[in-house]
Formats: C-alpha cells, structure tokens, sequence
C-alpha cells in the first residue's frame, strides 16, 4: 500500500487540492478492479476519485487520473481523453477534451 | 515526540472517562476487577466522547485546528472530570448485590493459575496485533477504503471535509457512522499528519479493552475465576484477533455492544438510574460505531416493551428507559445530523424493492444456506460448542435477583442474531459473496456479548476460604442443568 501511494506522489502535485477528476485504467479482473480504483482514492483523497467505467458522471469531470498496469487501453475508456503527462509506474494525468 | 502526542490525546478524554464512569455505578469494592472494568469501560467512553466532540467542531467550524480542538476538550473532559471528582468523594460506596445460591468452590491455586494463563494470554493477543498490524499497517480492505478513507476526508479536507458524504462515492457508503473516522481524523489532528499507526494503535486499543469490559465485568458479576477464564476465551479467538487488527469497526462495536449490555446488567440489578443513562451513551456510541447499532436499539426496545408489560413496577421501568434514552441523545443526535443532514440515503434501503424481498422471504434455500454459514462461522471459528460444553459441564445457575437480567439480555441478543439472520435472508445482493464478505465479521460484533451471556448463565465459581473446607450444597430442587462436578456452598 505504501508503494501503490508513492506511485501518486508526483502527480499529486499536479491535481485541484480538492473537488471531484475522473479515473481510467485498463480492464483487470473484476476485483482487482476495484482494489485499483480504491487504493487510488485512498491515495488521492480528499480529491473524489470518480472511475469513468462506473459512474458515467465522471465522463464529465475535465481532469482525469490514468492508472494503467499492462497497456493503455485503445477502447471507449479512453474517449475523448488526451495523454497531458506520464509520471512513470503507469500512473498518467489525462484531460478531457471534450469538456 | 509523535507517540508522546498520541499518548497525550489518548489520554484526556481516557482520563475523564474513566474517572466519570464510576459515579454512574454503585460503589465497588475497589477490587482488581471494579478497577479494570472502570478504565476499561471509561477509557472508551471517553474515547467515544472524543469522536463526537470532533464532529461537533467539524460540523460548526471549516476544518478543525489542534489548538482550537485541545482547548475545547481540555475544557470540557476537564470540567467533566472535575465534577466526577467531587461527586466522588461525596458518593457513598456501596458493594455489588450480594452472591447468593451455589457456586462451584475451587482452592486458590487454582485461581492463581488461570490468572497467570490470562497474563500470557493477554500478552500474546497483543504480540499478535502487533504482528498482524506490521504485516498490514494500512488495514484490511475496509479499513483504507471506508473507515481510515473518511478519516482523511474530515483531516485533509479541511473546509470541503463534507466531500466525504457525497453521492459520487456511493460504492464505499459516505452514509456510515463516523466514530473510528472521527477519533482517527482527531488524533491526526493532534499529530499534524495522518500517520498509519494511529488507527493501528485504535484498533489495538479496542481489541485489549473488549477483552478487559468482559474479563471485568464478569468478574464483578461472577467471581475472578469466571472472568478470568471468559477473557482468555476472547483473547483465544483468532478470528476476534484478526478483525481486531484490520482496523475494523467491527471490534469497536462489538466494544459498545458489550459495554451497553454490561452497564444494564449492573443497572438491573442494582436499579441505578445513573448507570442506565451510561448504558444509553454507549449504545448511541454503538449507532455512532455502525449502522448495525440501529438493531441493537430495536431488540432492547422489543425485549423492553415485553418486560414492560410483564412488569408490576411500569412506573419505574418508564422512568428507567427515560434516563437510558437520555444517555443516548448525544450520539443519536450527531447520527441523525449525518443520516439526514450529510449523507445520502444507504445502499440496503435505497436498493430495497418489497416484491423482490418477499420473493427472498418465501425461499426456504436462502434460509438453509444462511444457518449452515452460521453454524459453521459458530464452530469452526468462534468455538462456540467448547463454550457450550463448558456450559453443561458447570451448569446453569443464575443467581435469584438476576434471572430477569439475565433473560433480557438473552432475548436481545437473540433479537439481534435473528434480525442479522433476515438480512441475509432478504439481501438484494448475491447471497454467498454477501455472506462470505460480513458474516464473520457480524459474529465478531456479538462474539463478546455472547460469552457474556453464557458466563452469566454459568454456575458462579468461588476461591475456597484458606484452611477452611467448605460444606457442600444441595441442589436446588427442580434446578436443571446439574453439573457433574462437586457443587459446594459458596461462601
């Protein structure tokens, strides 16, 4: 765990000190999913954490948190998002340009 | 320097509890066991007192500051303390209703010697949380993403701590209590950082003192012997220990649990109205733990209004169900302000569809499938048929003045295990994963309460009197559950 919130120590740098970004990763097993998803808003907290692939008003937020491990998915996850930074360890700060 | 601030926040409110609960008791005897029960006891009402005082700062304030939240404690625990002081002296100490009946008489050494195995017991449940804590600092699952996640919403929050209740993060429950967010997110506060071992040392400091409330007040209640062996029960169950170290809520209410149930033992039967309005506060405290609270309220109205209307005395009973109703505002109030002030509506009640539930109800498959996970939860990792063998093996004798005590307590703790059993029965969830997720999670809750219904309900053991045999004890007649071993007078 202590590692998994290291992976965000740059980033944090670049995020609202609080309000609600959105968050991608590349499809995992179900749980693993989730386990991802809330070790990240553990990590990010009290920034609201909003996984684009279950709450569909994350599509909405412009700033977006990418937390791959195998690849960066070509799919509807990353829609209208453009790449703005890769802070290594698959961890990547996205924009939404759509908004 | 951190761990002597920790220790310092940790202190004030223990300090006031511990001195304040003892004018809500009648007077002990100032024995081992009154003391351990008294610290114990306190110590997490005081805690408990200190989570609430957060969320009141935090409800009337944009973030809270260690200056501003010291002051404000210093004041209020010192208040509170002082006037337990001085109510202290003046209090008249009186003993704990007599024993009376039969009790099993066993020599000293005895006595001696299960007091030594609790010793090393006690200190390898420690050693063990210890252990456990290391290897996973942050907590089980629930803990970093529900309990210690809200914690830093209200500590890093600051004026936006309110985003822990939005409706975004419906998937981790913003509608549940906040006593274990709340008393971590103060001592945080005090720290000036969110160190990992503050929840740690919470979860260590409620696992030690549910087996403290129960080793305690049994012994008051039964005997040293009695006490002492129900702790190291508690204290030698893995799956207690293992919840205990994930930093849970689970453990913690099973604490208030324990704690309210014990406070209205000593209630009945010594009719105080002081230690009911104690009993009230750690149940609100219990509601302010989990949600679960809300059914401990319901099994003791239920079992309440059933004693009320089998009671000569309604008059006190009402009067009595007022003070304990009173201990309960503050937390019930602070709930209330979360449920319908902050929070969105749960997952259970907003998912919650009558047609589809009754269809659950009228499925005989769920119920069987529920009871064998009880029953195997039950033996395989409370040990509850080692408990009941001691059961048979000394057998049920409930002193006179506490069979209605006793029988409440039992027909609460039904209610409840009933009311968990439907549940799971009418969950829109996937019964096995729901199952295997909390089920042995719930039984932790009631784990402690259990054994003490079952060492109230145990035939009290006595140290035999140095040099002096004691003569034996006819059985009652008509008394069931006669054990075979030698049942001697007991005092």
């Amino acid at each position: 765990m202590t590692s998994y919130e290291a992976r965000y120590d740059e980033i944090r740098k670049h995020l609202p000190a609080h309000g609600a970004i959105g968050y991608v990763s590349d499809p995992k097993e179900h749980n693993e999913d989730r386990f991802a998803w809330a070790f990240t808003q553990y990590s990010l907290s009290p920034l609201l954490v909003i996984d684009r692939s279950v709450n569909p008003k994350a599509r909405d937020f412009p700033i977006v948190v990418g937390n791959f491990h195998r690849a960066i998915p070509g799919d509807d996850r990353m829609r209208d998002l453009s790449l703005e930074r890769d802070f290594g360890n698959g961890v990547f700060l996205l924009r939404n340009v759509a908004k | 320097m951190n761990v002597l601030i920790a220790f310092l926040s940790f202190l004030l409110p223990v300090a006031a509890g511990t001195l304040l609960v003892p004018t809500h008791l009648s007077g002990g005897a100032g024995t081992v066991a009154d003391r351990g029960f008294r610290i114990s006891l306190g110590a997490g009402i005081g805690l408990g007192a200190g989570s609430l005082l957060y969320f009141l700062l935090l409800s009337l304030s944009a973030g809270v500051s260690p200056a501003r939240l010291f002051l404000f404690e210093a004041i209020l625990f010192s208040s509170l303390a002082f006037l337990a002081v001085r109510y202290a002296e003046k209090k008249t100490i009186e003993a704990l209703p007599e024993t009376e009946g039969k009790a099993f008489a066993i020599p000293r050494w005895a006595l001696r010697t299960v007091a030594a195995v609790f010793i090393f017991v006690l200190a390898a449940a420690i050693l063990t949380e210890v252990f456990l804590t290391f290897a996973r600092p942050h907590g089980g699952w629930d803990a970093w993403a529900i309990w210690n996640l809200r914690a830093r919403f209200l500590f890093r929050g600051g004026e936006y701590w309110r985003d822990a209740f939005s409706p975004l993060l419906a998937e981790i429950h913003p509608d549940y209590p906040l006593l274990l967010p709340g008393l971590v997110a103060r001592g945080w506060t005090y720290l000036g950082r969110d160190a990992v071992s503050f929840p740690a040392a919470v979860a260590m400091f409620y696992t030690v003192s549910t087996i403290g409330v129960l080793a305690s007040s049994l012994a008051l209640l039964r005997g040293s012997f009695q006490g002492l062996l129900a702790g190291v029960a508690l204290a030698c169950t893995p799956i207690f220990l293992r919840h205990g170290a994930s930093q849970y809520a689970d453990v913690p209410f099973g604490y208030y649990l324990l704690g309210t149930f014990a406070l209205l033992h000593l209630a009945r039967i010594s009719r105080g109205r002081r230690a009911m309005s104690l009993a009230g506060f750690t149940a609100g405290l219990a509601c302010w733990t989990k949600n679960e609270g809300v059914i401990l309220l319901a099994a003791l109205a239920a079992v309440w209004i059933i004693g009320v209307l089998a009671s000569s005395e309604r008059e006190l009973e009402i009067r009595r169900a007022g003070w304990f109703v009173l201990g309960a505002l503050p937390p019930l109030l602070a709930l209330a302000y979360l449920k319908f002030g902050l929070a969105p509506p749960g997952d259970m009640t907003a998912e919650f569809d009558p047609a589809a539930a009754w269809e659950r109800i009228v499925e005989p498959a769920r119920y069987l499938e529920v009871g064998a996970a009880v029953a195997r939860e039950a033996i395989f990792q409370l040990h509850l048929p080692l408990i009941a063998g001691y059961l048979l093996f000394s057998g049920a004798l409930i002193r006179k003045g506490e069979r209605g005590a006793v029988l409440r307590l039992w027909a609460s703790l039904s209610l409840i295990i009933a009311a968990y059993f439907f549940v799971y029965v009418i969950t829109s969830k996937p019964l096995a994963w729901h199952l295997g997720t909390s089920l042995s999670r719930l039984m932790t809750q009631l784990f402690p309460s259990l054994l003490f219904a079952f060492f109230l309900t145990a035939t009290a053991v006595t140290v035999q009197a140095a040099g002096r045999r004691q003569a034996v004890a006819a059985p009652e007649p008509g008394r069931r559950g006669k054990s075979p071993m030698k049942r001697r007078g007991g005092r």
